[in-house]
């Protein structure tokens, strides 16, 4: 009587077993539909345009990038120098090329004509940035903001002995000193921080002044506590009336006062590089045919401006930066 | 040397010479076939050599034998970025590594082993359960989950799944059989610990590609205790409790490099620090009902303390305790023929993740079928078991949050925020300063991402009885 019992329900077993495995792959079927991954879609934060400094100069019809004539009969206005300084830099048991890009504001206030047909530009020269090429590990020197914006604006002179394109251009010599006050080019600089002639430039609580020591995405590594004295010649040639370009002597004496690390303050020698140091001087007052680079629109360029446009500058008149080559320093 | 002793010599010597391994794949999956068919709720319901990974009180029910068996993982889960918008590139961004989506995320394939013998007496057993991955051992591939990952893979990676589940188990146990109702048992997790130490000479630090190395590896081995209870107070009804504690593999030390002529007597150190395969301390408290007609079910709670979790560079997470509950089912359809089923719901410990961090993880939802039968062979006693489990991953979305005020702190060690790799005070006047304003981050998370997809495992067991 047993058996004729249980066939049924080993049939209603099985088909219950079947309704169970339809259940469980409908159930498997809908959870990966539900974990499929959903589509990316756009993020919180809108594009920004990072251009728009640089779109800034030319949109407003400033550029001023016509023909521009060959004669520097007007010298008067905002220039900007931009100086590149080639320099051999041996430590921690090599030598590479040390790049020393400057940039400053030169104020031309008065051209006088002297005997011979030349003249002098009576000029006012301010230190607006300056950095430099790596030298190890892609480490590099940050002149932090602080220093030139501490470094006050001073006279400078400028000799031109024509008007015409090729006439010769020749500066006086200009002298910085960070760090350190009443030191005359022949004299040494301060080696410990108990020397009375050092000078807190950058107004951070350090001796002298205060370099960072880098990559170039900005992280800073160590600092080191510097007194530097860097002393230069121009030596160019009229190009046209918003453009001098030539070479320069120079010579950049550092002492170490202290560092944050080992690493920042290196024994090394400094030398010149076989590699000519060179420099553009570019008109940046719209005045013939040249770029104007007065953003904030208030007539005037300043310093913050022109390290603003540095792009545009690079582009439009030749203030490019140079790699440096190593090989050239071995 | 009696057999059976002879046996666990040479197994447990086979095990010593293995590489040590990680526990995770267990974790996550369960421990075998039978486990993996019942999403894993067999704390109260041991009856296998596995039971010295889940609780070893429940050894003393493992018939003894050996047990051989492979297991593969299928991983379906995918990471897709949401685009970058323009203007926050930090200088250079990009050019080491292009940011990527993670949809070719790692599967594995294994081999189980493992064993239960009774020692001297019936009611102490010994059992081991170890899983070999098949594509080699000592696997580990640590990433960062900010924005530091830019300069490696540039992508983001599952925290608690992927790479983790190509990692070797090793796990043994000893099952004591106290009372009629009452068993104990004790067992270990095992882990490699090493500690390295590279001195590093460069003779020029302009071509840091021509260094002398020297390397000291000191091998060392890290213990993770487990303990387990199965009461059994009526006929009909289990109680299973067990405890396992933490356990990851980790490599620690550091390298010591010389700069010729500028650190020599005074190297620079470089501290290492790594975890992989971390696994947080567990406790698991199972109720089962058997004797029911055949059918066994157990519902089960298990507390992992994430809030302990280390990332791979041994940081501390903000992760958040959990509980998982699963639900198991095994019915005897016939005395040698088994069917087995479950389902559980594990919720990610990982908060939202809208700062800085890109921890990758989803709540799952699991779902486990699975089958055993018994059967004879040359006199001998064999049974096989077929398990298949299904984790889908519930689709997340996540967004890095925007500042109210438009100011990011700077990536510190300490931030937690969405941070500024270059702030305006950190930019050198090298960098064009149009560059620095607002935020700049090459965080391979930003500015959002989604993330979800499923992972299937199934293993296949045999077992000689003896």
């Amino acid at each position: 009587m047993a058996a004729p019992t249980q066939k049924p329900s080993r049939s209603h077993g099985r088909r219950s077993q079947g309704r169970s495995t339809a259940v469980g792959l409908g159930l498997a079927l809908s959870l990966l539909a539900g974990c499929s991954v959903p589509e990316a879609g756009d993020g919180d934060f809108p594009s920004r345009d990072a251009s728009a400094l640089d779109s800034d100069v030319f949109d407003q019809g400033q550029t001023g990038l016509g023909d521009a004539g060959l004669s520097l009969d007007d010298p008067r206005g905002t220039w900007l120098l931009f100086a590149e300084d080639h320099k051999c830099l041996s430590a921690v048991g090599t030598s590479v090329e040390n790049l020393i890009w400057t940039t400053y504001r030169v104020e031309v206030l008065e051209a006088s004509e002297v005997s011979g047909g030349g003249r002098t530009l009576r000029s006012r020269i301010e230190l607006c940035a300056q950095d430099l090429s790596p030298f190890i590990g892609g480490l590099r020197t940050i002149v932090p903001p602080a220093i030139p914006a501490a470094v006050p604006e001073r006279d400078w002179t400028l000799f031109v002995a024509g008007t015409e394109a090729g006439a010769a251009v020749v500066g006086a010599e200009v002298m910085e000193l960070w760090g350190a006050a009443g030191i005359t080019p022949e004299q040494s600089l301060p080696v410990d921080d108990t020397d009375p002639r050092l000078v807190d430039l950058d107004d951070d609580g350090r001796p002298g002044v205060s370099f960072s020591v880098g990559s170039d995405t900005g992280g800073s590594v160590c600092e080191v506590f510097v007194v530097q004295r860097t002393r230069f010649r121009l030596d160019g040639t009229v190009q046209n009336a918003r453009s001098i370009t030539g070479t320069f002597w120079s010579q950049v004496d550092k002492t170490i006062l202290g560092s944050t690390a080992a690493l920042c303050a290196p024994e090394n020698v400094m030398v010149q590089s076989p590699i000519a140091n060179r420099f553009v001087m570019i008109r940046v007052d719209g005045q013939a045919g040249a770029l104007h680079i007065d953003l904030d629109g208030d007539g005037t360029v300043s310093c913050a401006e022109l390290v603003g446009a540095r792009s545009v500058l690079e582009g439009a008149g030749g203030a490019t930066r140079t790699p440096p080559d190593n090989s050239v320093c071995h | 040397m009696a057999p059976r002793t002879a046996l666990a010599v040479t197994i447990g010597g086979v095990v010593a010479l293995t590489t040590p391994a990680q526990a995770n794949i267990f974790d996550t999956f369960g421990a075998g076939a039978r486990s993996q068919g019942m999403a894993g709720a067999v704390t109260a319901l041991g009856g296998d050599h596995f039971s010295a990974f889940h609780n070893p009180a429940g050894l003393v029910e493992a018939p003894a034998g050996i047990g051989l068996g492979i297991t593969g993982l299928f991983n379906r889960t995918a990471i897709r970025l949401k685009p970058r918008p323009t203007g926050y590139d930090p200088p250079r961004y990009g050019l080491l590594r292009p940011r990527a989506d993670n949809e070719d995320a790692p599967g594995m394939s294994g081999v189980l082993l493992g064993f239960a013998l009774p020692l001297f007496i019936d009611d102490l057993v010994l059992g081991g359960a170890v899983l070999l991955p098949l594509d080699g051992f000592g696997h580990a591939n640590t990433h960062y989950a900010d924005e530091r990952e830019q300069a490696f893979g540039n992508q983001l990676q599952f925290e608690l799944l992927g790479e983790r589940m190509r990692t070797e188990v090793l796990s043994f146990g000893l099952g004591y059989r106290l009372l009629d109702w009452l068993s104990m048992g004790v067992g270990i997790l095992v882990q490699p610990q090493t500690t390295t130490t590279t001195d590093v000479y460069t003779p020029n630090a302009a071509d840091p590609g021509n260094v002398d190395l020297n390397l000291k590896i000191e091998p060392s081995a890290r213990w993770a205790l487990t303990l387990g209870l199965v009461a059994e107070p009526v006929r009909w009804l289990r109680i299973g409790v067990a405890f396992q504690d933490e356990m990851y593999f980790g490599v620690s030390g550091q390298n010591r490099v010389v700069i010729r002529g500028e650190s020599e007597g005074d190297p620079v150190i470089q501290p290492l620090n790594f975890v992989s395969g971390y696994s947080p301390p567990r406790l698991a408290v199972s109720v089962a009902a058997v004797d029911l007609g055949g059918l066994k079910a157990a519902l089960e709670g298990t507390w992992r303390g994430w809030s302990r979790y280390l990332d791979n560079h041994g940081a501390q997470t903000q992760f958040e305790n959990t509980v998982e509950w699963k639900l198991g089912f095994e019915y005897a359809v016939s005395n040698r023929t088994r069917l087995r089923a479950g389902t559980a719901w594990v919720p990610t410990p990982v908060p939202t993740q809208s700062g800085r961090t890109n921890y990758v993880d989803n709540d799952r939802v699991v779902l486990s079928v699975g089958a055993g039968r018994d059967f004879e062979l040359s006199e001998h006693q064999f049974s096989v078991d077929l398990g298949v489990q299904l984790h889908g991953l519930l689709g997340a979305e996540v967004n890095k949050k925007k500042a109210a005020n438009g100011q990011y702190p700077g990536c510190n060690t300490d931030t937690t925020d969405l941070c500024d790799e270059l702030t305006e005070a950190d930019g050198g006047l090298f960098i064009d300063p149009a560059a620095t304003q607002g935020l700049q981050t090459g965080n391979p998370g930003f500015p959002g991402y989604t993330h979800g997809g499923y992972l299937v495992v199934t293993s296949l067991d045999l077992t000689w009885k003896f």
